[in-house]
């Protein structure tokens, strides 16, 4: 009796006959899958808040910005809101000090959720002024604990016209879809008081913000 | 009409072929997932940042 060699076993020929389904649905749930992500991604942007200067509060605006005059906010896009207020009659006993809120949202995109397109420009913006790849030389520092990722630039100390050290910090703080940054100069200050009161500010503001 | 009986060869090169294409589509699945995940936040030195406990400003020089 000879045994015929290029038959194959029984399970071999299973095999065989579900491969093709196999292989077939895996290569549909590969576009079913990104349909479905890019669906879920996309969405559009949500409002940023229209009073800014209004979320902090009273009393720590009234130290940072003493005689503050009317805030400013600039006519913005429905997704991006801006305010500044600073000192309006400055007073030699009392400083000045100039506070700028600003709020970013981002909306989704092809399989990318708003969340995601936020940390892409945060990220991409740190890791600039990371490099040094800004105008004036900066500092860098995060600061943990603050929405999802923060940190802190200061510029190298200055002083003003008068010789007064000036005192200047910008935080940037992302958190969602939301990238919230505050920009704080104060006269006569330092860079570690102007540090402390932007990240307060921020911390003030973030709940209304999210 | 029957089918014909398959070889032991072609049962592995239908097998081999369709074992190729699920890696396929593994690999593009990957892609695409790297592909559409942010940049990762880079990490910056971390510093004292203390709260601010007082008025911001120091006396005038």
């Amino acid at each position: 009796m000879t045994v015929d060699a290029s038959a194959p076993a029984p399970g071999l020929v299973r095999l065989a006959r579900w491969a093709p389904a196999v292989s077939g649905l895996a290569l549909a749930l590969v576009p079913l899958l990104g349909v479905v992500a890019a669906t879920f991604a996309r969405s559009g942007v949500r409002a940023a808040p229209g009073d800014l200067c209004g979320l902090v509060p009273a009393g720590l605006l009234g130290r940072l910005v003493p005689t503050p005059g009317a805030p400013q906010r600039e006519p913005s896009r429905v997704d991006l809101a801006r305010c500044m207020v600073s000192t309006d009659r400055p007073q030699p006993s009392a400083g000045y000090g100039a506070l700028v809120l600003e709020v970013e949202r981002h909306g989704g995109a092809t399989l990318q959720s708003p969340a995601d397109r936020a940390q892409d420009w945060y990220a991409g913006l740190k890791r600039t002024r990371l490099e040094g790849r800004g105008v004036k030389p900066q500092r860098v520092v995060d600061v943990p604990g603050l929405g999802d990722d923060a940190y802190v630039t200061t510029d190298e100390p200055s002083a003003d016209r008068d010789g007064d050290p000036r005192g200047f910090a910008i935080a940037t703080v992302l958190a969602g879809d939301t990238v919230l940054t505050v920009s704080y100069t104060a006269e006569p200050s330092t860079d570690a008081l102007a540090t402390a009161a932007a990240v307060s500010v921020a911390r003030a503001v973030l709940g209304g913000v999210r | 009409m029957t089918r014909p009986a398959m070889t032991r060869r072609r049962a592995w090169t239908i097998l081999t072929v369709h074992a190729g294409l699920v890696a396929l589509a593994v690999v593009l699945a990957a892609l695409l997932w790297l592909w559409t995940r942010p940049e990762r936040v880079p990490a910056a030195p971390a510093g004292p940042v203390a709260e601010l406990t007082a008025d911001p400003f120091v006396s005038p020089r």
